[in-house]
C-alpha cells in the first residue's frame, strides 16, 4: 500500500491516473475544491436564510413582527397592537372600526345545538356569517357549510355543500357545518406555534397574528371548519363590519387561518351569534352550557342530541338533534 | 472490583430516586396556575335581573282586504264583523272557494278541520279552543298548541322558533318569533324557497349541482 507518484489509487485496479489530471490537481485538489463548495453551498444558505429579510413588505410592520403572543401581551400592548389594528383597517379599507378583546365570562361555557328537523337549508346562516365576520367577498366565504344529506345517511363525505334548487327537497335533509368547538381539538394539538388555543368559555381561537399559515390546523379538523385567507380579503368599506375583536372577525392578514368562533364579539357581551339571528326557522339552539336553565340545556335534557364523528373523541360542543 | 461496582451502582440509585422524589413532590404540589387574568372581571351571575323575553304580537282585530283602494292607493280592509255580525254561520264550510264572495282565494290545506274549529261563529272577530272558550287573534299560539304540543314544548324551550336579542337576559332582551311568523294558519307547511347565498364557481372547481 505505497502512495503513488503517479497519483493512482496504488491498488492493482483500473482506475484513471493519467499525467494531465495529475497536474490539474494541484490548481484544485480535493481539499481546497471541497472547501470552496463548502463555503459556496454556506453561504448561499445563509443568504437563503435571510431571504425573507430581503421580501420585507410594507404589509408587516416592525411593531408586528416584533409583537408578543396574545395571551402575553399586557393591557397596554394590547391597546396598542388593538389601535394600530384600527388604524391599519381605516388605511387599508376607508373603514372606520372598533376592535375590543373580550374575555371569557367565569361561568360561562358556550353550547350549540341545531335542529335537522327543521332546518330547511336555506343558507340564512352562512350568509350571516359571511357578512358578520367581514369574509372575503370574492371568495365567497363563510365559516358555515350546508351540506345536503341523503336521508338516511350520515356520511358527511358525501354531503353536497354546492346545491342550488328550491328547498326543502323531500328526499334530503340539510346540516350545516361550522366548527364545533370541541373539547380535544385536534386542530390546536397540531399547530406548531402555539396560534390557536381553546379559551375558558370553550371557544377555539386564533391569533392571526401569531399564525404561519401551515395549514396544519385545516388538514387536522375532522369536520373541514377551518378556512385559509389565500388572498387579502376584499370588502367594500360600506360592507365591514365595524364591531369587530381580536379574535374574532376582524379583517384578517393574507396567509392566516380563520375559523368560526361562536362569533365571541357578540356572545362574550350576552348576544346570540349572527347565524342564529338569521335562522328563519328556529332550528338553531344557543346559549350557556353551565346554566341549568338555559334553551341548549333544556335541548340536551329533552331530544335525542348527538354529535359528529363522536368516534374520533374530539368531543364537540356543538349538538345536533331531529325532532322525530 | 464486583462489590465496588454494587456499592457504586447502589449510591447512584438512591441519589436517582432522591431526586426522582424532589422532582415528583415539586410536581405534585405546585400551586394551579394562575388562570384568573383569562376571564373578565365580571362573572357570569345567574340572579342577576333579567330583562324581557318579548313574542312578535298578531294583530288583535284583523281585517279582510276588500278589493278596493283608498285615494292614496292603500287596499281598504273591511272588520270581520261587517258582515259576519248579520250572517248565518256555515259550521260545514272548510274551503273558500265554495264561497261566492269574499275568501274565495284563500288556499286552505291545514288538516281536516272546518272554518269554525278555530274561528269563533259567535264573534268572527275573535277565535275559539276545542273547550269551546273564545280569545282574541293575539293569543293564536294558544290556539296552535292545542294540536302541535310538541312543537309548543319545544317553543317553550327555545329550540322552536327563530329568536333575535340575547342569550344571556341578564345583558338584554330578546324577541321570539310566534307561530303565524313563519307558518300561514290556513296553509302552515312552511314553504319551499330558494336559497341565498349560491356557492361561488371557481375555476377547476365542480359545477353546482342543479338538481
Amino acid at each position: 500500500m505505497s502512495s503513488s507518484s503517479s497519483g493512482g489509487c496504488g491498488g492493482n485496479c483500473s482506475c484513471n491516473s493519467g499525467g494531465g489530471d495529475n497536474s490539474d490537481s494541484k490548481l484544485f485538489d480535493r481539499r481546497t475544491l471541497l472547501k470552496t463548495t463548502g463555503a459556496t453551498l454556506g453561504i448561499a444558505a445563509f443568504a437563503k436564510a435571510l431571504a425573507p429579510l430581503t421580501e420585507w413588505s410594507e404589509d408587516l410592520s416592525v411593531e408586528e413582527f416584533v409583537q408578543k403572543h396574545y395571551r402575553e401581551l399586557d393591557d397596554k400592548q394590547l391597546s396598542e397592537v388593538i389601535k394600530k389594528i384600527e388604524a391599519d383597517t381605516k388605511a387599508e379599507y376607508g373603514a372606520d372600526v372598533t376592535v375590543t378583546a373580550p374575555k371569557p365570562q367565569k361561568g360561562v361555557k358556550f353550547g350549540y345545538a341545531l335542529n335537522l328537523s327543521v332546518c330547511v337549508g336555506c343558507r340564512r346562516c352562512a350568509e350571516a356569517c359571511h357578512i358578520e365576520n367581514n369574509h372575503d367577498r370574492a371568495s365567497g366565504n363563510s365559516y358555515i357549510r350546508v351540506l345536503e344529506m341523503e336521508k338516511g345517511s350520515m356520511d358527511l363525505e358525501h354531503g353536497n355543500a354546492n346545491y342550488n334548487h328550491p328547498v326543502p327537497r323531500g328526499d334530503k335533509f340539510y346540516m350545516p357545518v361550522q366548527c364545533q368547538q370541541c373539547d380535544n381539538p385536534p386542530c390546536v394539538d397540531v399547530c406548531p406555534v402555539e396560534a390557536t388555543w381553546k379559551e375558558k368559555d370553550g371557544i377555539v381561537v386564533v391569533d392571526y397574528n401569531w399564525c404561519i399559515g401551515c395549514r396544519y390546523c385545516e388538514a387536522a379538523c375532522p369536520y373541514h371548519a377551518r378556512r385559509f385567507n389565500w388572498e387579502k380579503p376584499q370588502i367594500p368599506k360600506e360592507e365591514i363590519n365595524p364591531n369587530q375583536s381580536y379574535l374574532s372577525n376582524r379583517v384578517r392578514p393574507q396567509g392566516v387561518m380563520e375559523k368560526c368562533t361562536f362569533c365571541l364579539h357578540r356572545t362574550r357581551k350576552g348576544q346570540m351569534p349572527a347565524c342564529l339571528e338569521a335562522c328563519p326557522t328556529g332550528a338553531r339552539v344557543f346559549g350557556n352550557l353551565l346554566d341549568p336553565n338555559s334553551d341548549i340545556r333544556k335541548v340536551l335534557a329533552n331530544k335525542r342530541v348527538f354529535v359528529l364523528k363522536e368516534e374520533l373523541g374530539t368531543k364537540p360542543n356543538f349538538f345536533y338533534f331531529f325532532d322525530k | 472490583m464486583n462489590t465496588n461496582l454494587l456499592y457504586k451502582t447502589c449510591i447512584g440509585c438512591a441519589i436517582a430516586l432522591i431526586i426522582a422524589a424532589l422532582v415528583g413532590g415539586v410536581i405534585y404540589y405546585a400551586p394551579e396556575p394562575d388562570d384568573t387574568h383569562e376571564y373578565s372581571d365580571s362573572p357570569w351571575d345567574p340572579n342577576a335581573p333579567k330583562h324581557p323575553v318579548t313574542i312578535n304580537s298578531t294583530p288583535s282585530l284583523p281585517f279582510v282586504d276588500s278589493g278596493r283602494k283608498d285615494q292614496a292607493g292603500n287596499p281598504i280592509g273591511v272588520r270581520c264583523n261587517t258582515c259576519h255580525s248579520s250572517k248565518e254561520p256555515n259550521l260545514t264550510l272548510n274551503n273558500g272557494a265554495l264561497l261566492h264572495e269574499f275568501h274565495q282565494g284563500l288556499h286552505y290545506a291545514h288538516g281536516g278541520m272546518n272554518c269554525v274549529s278555530c274561528h269563533n261563529p259567535d264573534d268572527y272577530e275573535s277565535l275559539r279552543l276545542a273547550n269551546g272558550e273564545s280569545i282574541p287573534f293575539s293569543e293564536t299560539i294558544q290556539l296552535c298548541a292545542q294540536c302541535h304540543g310538541t312543537q309548543y314544548r319545544s317553543y317553550r324551550d327555545g329550540s322552536h322558533g327563530g329568536m333575535t336579542g340575547y342569550w344571556d337576559l341578564s345583558k338584554g332582551p330578546r324577541q321570539r318569533n310566534t307561530c303565524t311568523d313563519c307558518h300561514s294558519a290556513h296553509a302552515p307547511a312552511y314553504p319551499k324557497v330558494m336559497p341565498v347565498f349560491p356557492p361561488k364557481v371557481r375555476e377547476g372547481s365542480k359545477l353546482p349541482s342543479q338538481h
